[in-house]
């Protein structure tokens, strides 16, 4: 495989890494401020995304970029909803019953959506402010070509992510989500509002994973299983990357997609590429996993008897 | 004149009755009773759709056992079971379509070597990473193999589903009619859930239940007291696995048919949801779990327009259900059923108080 | 690192291994031993069981009949009492029930009973209402009286004229000869019965445990001719060698070369400030730890020596060695009867399918090993908790589960990780006396760690100090005490207060 390949192809995972980075900074802000993890991310993000279509089919002459804000919003309050109302009651609950909870939101979620956005098949048409250029340019004397969308996917995706950084880094709230990440009780201690915290968290996840679907849905067919796969592999990437940080599961975000889109190329993989992305994927993933059992960026901490 | 009065004491047939094995025996009776009704009068009552309704809901408590037992004893998850129980059944399609001449035996024996093979993997998998994040593996191991069930065309027909046209056994072998070959099957799959059913129990009470438990508490002591990790998270995992694997076989050999779309995570859910509504220890618990979650809408509501036509108010309800049980009630139906019984003599204690007094 | 130190050891490595593959088979051996011997007892006592339900099933059937004659052919005054017996219990419930009402109503009517019907404290009935009780009181009774006099008149009524009688007498007495004829014919039978398979199975039994024990000692004389070629010997009446035992995490380390010797059959004591690495010295012994260097050497209750590093941490309960935690480590969902089991956990032998078919051998093997559970309980003192989950129960009651628990797994070293902590002065005299008795009734080598001065001076037979990792002394409680560097470090010297900690 040439090296423009090579690099074509790196290219071209880069819209998917972006995706994938906002779902995971999504999943590992709920986790490490709430100890849970939330199978319900892929349906909050795709819930997100229908309201964008149905806000951008219902009124026509809405800007799309506002449409995405509205649809931000519509999941940035369920996040907010699920973790109020649920999580919060459950708090005494082990992290595995917790995550039973999410599991039986997902189980709602994945049944109701369908019935509320029941017109979503007529609004998917593409095009609605739907860039399909291609760009081209050179990289180190070699053409390579991106997609307009993917190009401000990614742009999009990592200005966002440089902004939760940075709002972790040097805001109040970003104090508080590291305290409470910490240690919950020491930070409740210490004066930190841990329930704002963790409901901004869940809501700033479902906002940020919506933008996710947003780019993943552009120009498809919606369906409720639109981040299904998403999901899973952006629960990888966290587990990959390690639990134990917040930039962590960045790592996972990018070596996924990667790895995907090698293991799919059919120059190197034969024309059956398509039908074994998936599982090679997963099983380079999983021995990953397997050989860095706390994340590649994890630690291990050893239980005193 | 000697105490010559009739003693009842030691009486064996009210001992026999209160094993749980009665029980377990009672249930079978009852849905045979309904086969052999619905035998008599020509399939007029119950109906076949309803009688399929048990045979699925049948099919998967033999798959709600071995989770339970994996999730009640080691307190392991595993949302892998859906892509078992349709591997167990793509692999009897496959070997039935295309090697015809193979004798059932063989392949249950095979479907359960696979299983255990796989479960071995998920088992190793299991010992190096944690609870949790074990749940996230198995999730992505359900989405593989539901992709593998839609996309090799050549193992198993891709989204068009795979078919088999004979019931194995009773009409392959003794070329019984459509009809009267699946009534026969039915009333095996209940002698064989009722029998899985008590082998289970045996095997919970068991040293092995015993020590599963253990590990599930306190990994420190279980080790300390002899208890090999390895050995019984594997355990678990086989168990699970090969139940799974059966129940797939199973489905096949009844329904004759499968679809990749029937072996999502919903049916991983959908089991998760049984055995914690049921009582995650309790085998009739998982039972009934099964029964509520499988086969309300196929055996009761059908008849109800409003549930026949929006199926998702089922399935909503038992995802607010699945909630409702892990943060009030974490022993399911089973303790429901004890606070019931609880509460009912709580209450018969407080009006025979406010009746009659103090009894001294 | 560790899998030298048998070669060390023993010198050759065949011989190591040689001897491991011994010891598993001896372990095996033994328990098979075990269970055999408990199964004759029981099978005994379940065919003795059986025998009698036999005979009394027999029996009952066979009084059916005989009790109606009886009834004809006893004297009025008995029939009626036999009436009045069985009648009786229902109409006294009757009664009673009929008597508390009242009670309660006049209560109520008087108003001194609270909203759930209960009586206000110290308020009582006023005179007229108690003449009204025991009115009802004498009316009942009377009741009785009057029907003891009807049923009295009935039997009198039908008893049987004289001849009638004699013939009655004489079928009753054929009957009940004919029922103690069958009784004993089939008492002999099932004796007889159970005679032939007590012995065939007692011999059975016997026979095998003749060939295992034939075989247990070629195993262990071939252990201790072993033994004849290590390299280096331990003493007869050492038990544990620990030979410049180290534990690092990382940089820390926690044990730093730390050698000494437990006697065999003494109470030994490890002592040391806070962080001392007390509980890694424990952790390492029983192999929860790997340690990073150094030697353990146990003598195992046959004789034999064992370099402990390597065994994992689930082999080392079957060579005899139990430990205790620090924060109990019970099993909360199970009863304390079915924790102690889980101790006797590697004395099952029963396979995956018998116990998925709940097969004769299994239920013995478990009704074996619970007789063994309830003496352990009844041992310690907690045999009437036996059914009940360890959930709330007092701190002192799960440190005895926990020491019950070591004793299920017949332990050769029983090692005890601060025994004393949270107790009441109370329960840690209590729990002295129960040690005591241990390493008496037992021959157990106790091992533990404390921080209660006065429990360690006054059980221990020999002590070691431990600070940061490293051995400050060694010797009897009077030279610990009496150590320089010991006081300096743990217990301070007499005119410096106890703030002189390090």
């Amino acid at each position: 495989m040439s090296i423009q390949a090579i690099l074509q192809t790196i290219i071209n995972s880069l819209p998917t890494i972006g995706r994938y980075a906002l779902v995971t900074m999504g999943i590992v802000l709920i986790f490490r401020t709430t100890a849970t993890t939330n199978f319900a991310q892929g349906l909050i993000a795709t819930f997100g995304t229908f309201t964008i279509s149905w806000a951008a089919y219902t009124y026509t002459d809405l800007n799309l970029w506002i449409c995405l804000l509205i649809g931000m919003a519509a999941a940035f309050l369920l996040g907010m909803f699920v973790d109020v109302a649920l999580i919060r009651t459950a708090r005494h609950i082990t992290p595995a019953g917790k995550q039973m909870i999410t599991m039986g939101v997902m189980m709602i979620l994945v049944n109701v959506i369908p019935v509320v956005f029941r017109d979503i098949t007529l609004w998917n048409k593409p095009g609605k402010g739907f860039n399909a250029d291609i760009v081209s340019f050179t990289l180190f004397g070699m053409p390579m070509n991106i997609t307009y969308m993917g190009l401000l996917s990614f742009s999009l995706a990592v200005g966002l992510l440089a902004a939760v950084f940075a709002a972790l880094k040097f805001t109040k709230w970003g104090l508080g989500v590291r305290a409470t990440a910490a240690n919950e009780t020491v930070a409740q201690m210490l004066g930190v509002n841990t329930r704002v915290i963790t409901a901004f968290s869940w809501a700033l996840a479902g906002a940020l994973a919506t933008v996710g679907g947003f780019f993943t849905g552009a120009g498809t067919a919606l369906n409720v299983t639109l981040m299904g796969n998403t999901q899973v592999f952006g629960f990888l990437a966290c587990v990959l990357g390690g639990f134990g940080s917040f930039p962590a599961p960045i790592l996972g975000a990018i070596i996924i997609p990667l790895v995907y889109n090698f293991a799919g190329n059919p120059a190197l993989m034969g024309p059956d590429a398509g039908m074994w992305q998936n599982m090679i994927t997963f099983i380079v993933v999983l021995l990953l996993i397997l050989i860095f059992p706390n994340g590649l960026l994890g630690r291990k901490y050893v239980k005193k008897v | 004149m000697e105490n010559s009065v009739l003693t009842t004491r030691n009486n064996p047939v009210k001992k026999a009755l209160r094993h749980p094995f009665s029980g377990f025996i009672s249930i079978g009776a009852a849905l045979l009773a309904l086969q052999i009704i619905a035998m008599a009068n020509g399939g007029k009552w119950p109906l076949s759709s309803t009688l399929n309704g048990f045979a699925q809901v049948m099919i998967f408590a033999i798959v709600g056992y071995g989770f339970s037992f994996l999730l009640g004893y080691a307190g392991l998850a595993s949302l892998g079971t859906a892509g078992f129980v349709g591997l167990g059944a793509y692999l009897t399609a496959y070997v039935l379509k295309h090697y015809p001449g193979v004798p059932y035996i063989a392949i249950l024996l095979g479907v359960l070597a696979v299983s255990l093979i796989l479960g071995l993997v998920v088992g190793f998998i299991s010992l190096r990473i944690e609870g949790i994040f074990l749940a996230i593996v198995t999730l992505g191991l359900s989405e593989i193999f539901y992709q593998i069930f839609n996309n090799w065309i050549d193992f198993t027909n891709g989204p068009n589903g795979a078919s088999v046209t004979k019931t194995p056994i009773f009409q392959t072998i003794l070329g019984m009619g459509t009809t009267d070959s699946r009534r026969a099957f039915f009333i095996l799959l209940v002698v064989i859930t009722v029998g899985l059913l008590m082998l289970t129990y045996n095997l919970g009470r068991s040293r092995t239940g015993r020590a599963m438990l253990a590990m599930k508490n306190s990994t420190s002591a279980a080790q300390a007291m002899g208890i090999s990790l390895l050995r019984y998270r594997l355990l678990a995992f086989l168990i699970s696995t090969a139940y799974a694997g059966f129940a797939g076989v199973l489905f096949m050999s009844y329904f004759k048919y499968a679809a990749p779309q029937g072996y999502t995570i919903m049916l991983s859910l959908n089991i998760l949801a049984a055995v914690l509504i049921g009582g995650s220890r309790s085998l009739v618990g998982t039972f009934l779990g099964t029964f509520i979650v499988f086969g309300t809408n196929t055996i009761f509501l059908q008849d109800i327009a409003l549930f026949r036509d929006n199926p998702w108010i089922i399935n909503v309800t038992i995802g607010i259900v699945i909630i409702l049980v892990v943060m009030f009630y974490r022993g399911g139906l089973v303790q429901l059923a004890q606070n019931t019984k609880q509460t009912f003599n709580n209450l018969l204690n407080g009006w025979r108080m406010y009746r009659y007094g103090e009894d001294d | 690192m560790a899998k030298t130190t048998d070669t060390r050891y023993f010198g050759d490595p065949r011989e190591a291994r040689k001897r491991r593959r011994l010891f598993e088979r001896i372990e095996r051996l033994e328990a098979e031993i075990q269970i055999a011997a408990g199964s004759i007892d029981l099978r005994r006592r379940l065919l003795a069981e059986d025998v009698d339900k036999q005979l009394e099933r027999l029996d009952n059937r066979l009084k059916k009949p005989l009790y109606q004659q009886e009834m004809a052919l006893a004297t009025a005054e008995e029939a009626a009492a036999e009436q009045l017996r069985l009648k009786l219990p229902g109409i006294q419930k009757k009664q009673r029930l009929a008597y508390r009402k009242k009670r309660q109503d006049l209560r109520r009517q008087e108003r001194l009973l609270d909203a759930r019907g209960r009586l206000l404290p110290e308020k009582a009935l006023s005179a007229s209402s108690q003449a009204a009780l025991d009115q009802l009181e004498a009316a009942q009774q009377q009741e009785i009286k009057d029907l003891e006099t009807r049923l009295l008149q009935q039997a009198k009524a039908s008893r049987l004229g004289p001849e009638q009688h004699q013939a009655a007498l004489a079928r009753y007495e054929a009957g009940m000869a004919d029922k103690e004829k069958r009784l004993k014919e089939l008492a002999g039978r099932l004796n007889r019965q159970q005679e032939a398979r007590m012995t065939a199975f007692t011999n059975k039994q016997q026979e095998k445990i003749r060939r295992f024990e034939s075989s247990l000692k070629g195993y262990q004389e071939a252990l201790l001719k072993s033994e004849q070629t290590a390299q280096h010997h331990l003493p007869e009446d050492i038990v544990l060698r620990l030979e410049g035992l180290s534990m690092a995490f990382g940089g820390l380390k926690a044990v730093d070369n730390l050698s000494f010797d437990v006697k065999k059959g003494e109470i030994f004591g490890l002592i040391g400030p806070n962080g001392a690495g007390k509980t890694t010295v424990f952790n390492c012994i029983t192999q929860f730890y790997k340690p990073t260097a150094g030697d353990i050497y146990y003598r195992t209750h046959e004789g034999n020596v064992l370099s402990l590093n390597n065994y994992d941490v689930h082999q080392i309960i079957r060579k005899g060695i139990v430990r205790t935690f620090q924060n109990v480590e019970l099993i909360y969902e199970l009863t304390i009867l079915e924790n102690l089991l889980i101790a006797a956990h590697s004395k099952y032998h029963g396979s995956f399918f018998s116990q998925l078919m709940n097969t004769r051998r299994v239920r013995e093997e478990e009704m074996v090993l619970r007789n063994q559970a309830m003496e352990v309980l009844s041992y310690c003192g907690l045999a009437h908790l036996k059914d009940i989950p360890p959930l709330g129960l007092p701190y002192g009651i799960l440190k005895r589960v926990e020491l019950a628990r070591t004793l299920m797994a017949g332990a050769n070293l029983i090692i005890l990780d601060e025994p004393a902590a949270g107790l009441n002065e109370q329960e840690t005299i209590e729990l002295t006396q129960l040690i005591r008795k241990i390493q008496k009734d037992f021959g157990a080598t106790i091992f533990l760690v404390e921080h209660n001065m006065g429990l360690v001076m006054d059980l221990c037979d020999h002590i070691c100090a431990i600070s940061f990792g490293k051995k400050l002394a060694y010797g009897t409680p009077r030279e610990i005490q009496n150590d320089k560097l010991v006081q300096e470090a743990y217990l301070g010297t007499s005119d410096e207060s106890e703030l002189e900690v390090i």
